[in-house]
């Protein structure tokens, strides 16, 4: 950001050029990663846009549908991921910092905020079933339960990611390629994340 | 022990064997057979049926073509396995890509094999079972995703654990095949649909899992052939000498 020389400071040349600043930008994980991250993103982009199509189709049955499902299921585990996420940024700097109780001990809440997270989508799941909202019920319920499966599909991957995550963290020193796991293992959990506030704006909230 | 002369023909033959899958399976289902896009899962059994009357030669030389290219399941596959088996010492991630490998060969010939029954005397059939056939073979062509998610997983893994000094394919092409097995998962959703995305004629359970899948084929190809040109450069180079001498002021 703000490497560049000041033309007082008498090097030869006066500022460094732009492509030597590019080169100090760090890409967070590997590259590769990036290709399964932004692959999976597009695949959910997809959905979005199925589910904008049929709620394009029938906008009454939509909205009608909408007002049954309890939002605060829904703002409970977007509060939970938001502090998963943030939990995760921690244990990274904390990894970086060599601090590793605490990397453990953030990526362990992070766990916790997960498991939190599946509980209240059971708990949602079975409420709306007994209120006769179940899958078969119309179109919307249809797409709801898809996507919000699919998505909790991820959250399962991704707590997978996050033990590992766990034990790497614990390592006294880690080689260049586990600390971009690490960071890979990061953004992952930030895109389940991403993917689930856009999902918690999409399904329960447009009007 | 001398190391045998590597044979390039052999292993660029099984690479190029992908691309003739891909297309023994198009030209034989799109054109000749007409299955994509694929019938609706909530059609007649009568309009099934009579399809496969008023059809019914085209779909038993589509289908014939299709089930000749399945076999290059084999080939092609073995030309993945054996370079991530190259940086394996105990090669489990090769020994399962190549039992995923051989239900996939099984499953890809079933598939025509259960369309070509279907198309084999329609006339005397009664409609619903021309029906059942039919779908039988698109259970059988979206419904098997286990196998193929863990057979890319599995190369996936063999690319980012490869251990030897000359990595045979970059790590990028690991994470592509985790991202082709994750997004062929949605095809399993089939089974509680016939209407809309994720029906077997879906977006998301057919175009999405099949435009991927096949796609992936040729990326493969072109990896495995880069892969092959890499070795043959290496091995042309003189072996550096085991004690280099230090390079001195």
């Amino acid at each position: 950001m703000s490497t560049t020389v000041p033309p007082s400071s008498g090097v030869p040349g006066g500022s460094v050029p732009q492509d030597r600043l590019r080169r100090t930008r760090h890409v967070p994980g590997e590259v590769g990663a990036w290709v399964f991250i932004l692959g999976d993103l597009a695949a959910f982009a997809l959905l979005f846009g199925v589910w904008m199509y049929y709620r394009g189709m029938e906008p009454r049955l939509f909205a009608d549908s909408q007002a049954e499902v309890h939002r605060s299921f829904g703002a409970i585990n977007t509060l939970l991921l938001l502090t998963s996420s943030l939990c995760v940024v921690t244990a990274v700097r904390a990894v970086r910092a060599q601090m590793h109780r605490l990397a453990q001990a953030a990526i362990g809440l992070a766990l916790v905020c997960a498991v939190g997270f599946l509980l209240d989508k059971v708990l949602e799941w079975t409420d709306l079933v007994a209120n006769g909202h179940g899958p078969t019920t119309n179109n919307y319920f249809l797409y709801f339960f898809v996507l919000t499966g699919l998505h909790a599909f991820h959250v399962l991957i991704g707590m997978g990611i996050l033990i590992a995550l766990a034990r790497l963290s614990g390592k006294p020193s880690l080689s260049e390629g586990q600390f971009s796991f690490v960071e890979g293992g990061a953004c992952f959990w930030h895109m389940v994340d991403l993917i689930w506030v856009v999902l918690f704006a999409l399904l329960y909230l447009m009007h | 022990m001398k190391p045998l002369p590597l044979n390039t023909s052999a292993l660029r033959l099984c690479a190029w064997s992908g691309p003739a899958l891909v297309i023994l399976f198009f030209v034989g289902l799109v054109p000749l057979a007409g299955f994509i896009p694929p019938p609706a899962p909530s059609d007649s059994a009568e309009l099934i049926a009579s399809w496969y009357q008023e059809h019914t030669i085209a779909i038993q030389i589509g289908v014939l073509v299709m089930v000749t290219g399945t076999a290059f399941n084999a080939t092609f596959g073995a030309s993945i396995a054996v370079w991530t088996r190259r940086g394996e010492a105990m090669p489990v991630l090769t020994y399962v890509q190549l039992i995923c490998l051989a239900f996939v060969v099984v499953d890809a010939f079933f598939t025509g094999m259960v369309w070509g029954v279907a198309a084999f005397r329609p006339d005397e059939v009664a409609a619903d079972t021309t029906r059942m056939l039919n779908d039988l073979g698109w259970f059988l062509f979206l419904f098997t995703w286990p196998p193929f998610t863990v057979w890319l997983l599995a190369i996936g893994l063999g690319v980012i654990w490869d251990k030897s000094d000359h990595p045979a394919f970059p790590r990028w092409v690991g994470y592509y095949n985790f991202w082709v097995a994750l997004l062929i998962v949605p095809a399993g959703l089939m089974i509680f649909f016939k209407h809309g995305p994720f029906g077997f004629n879906g977006l998301i359970t057919f175009w999405m899992p099949t435009f991927v899948f096949f796609t992936w084929i040729c990326v493969m190809t072109y990896m495995v052939l880069r892969a092959i040109s890499a070795e043959e450069q290496r091995r042309a180079l003189p072996a550096p000498s085991v004690d280099p001498q230090p390079v001195r002021g």
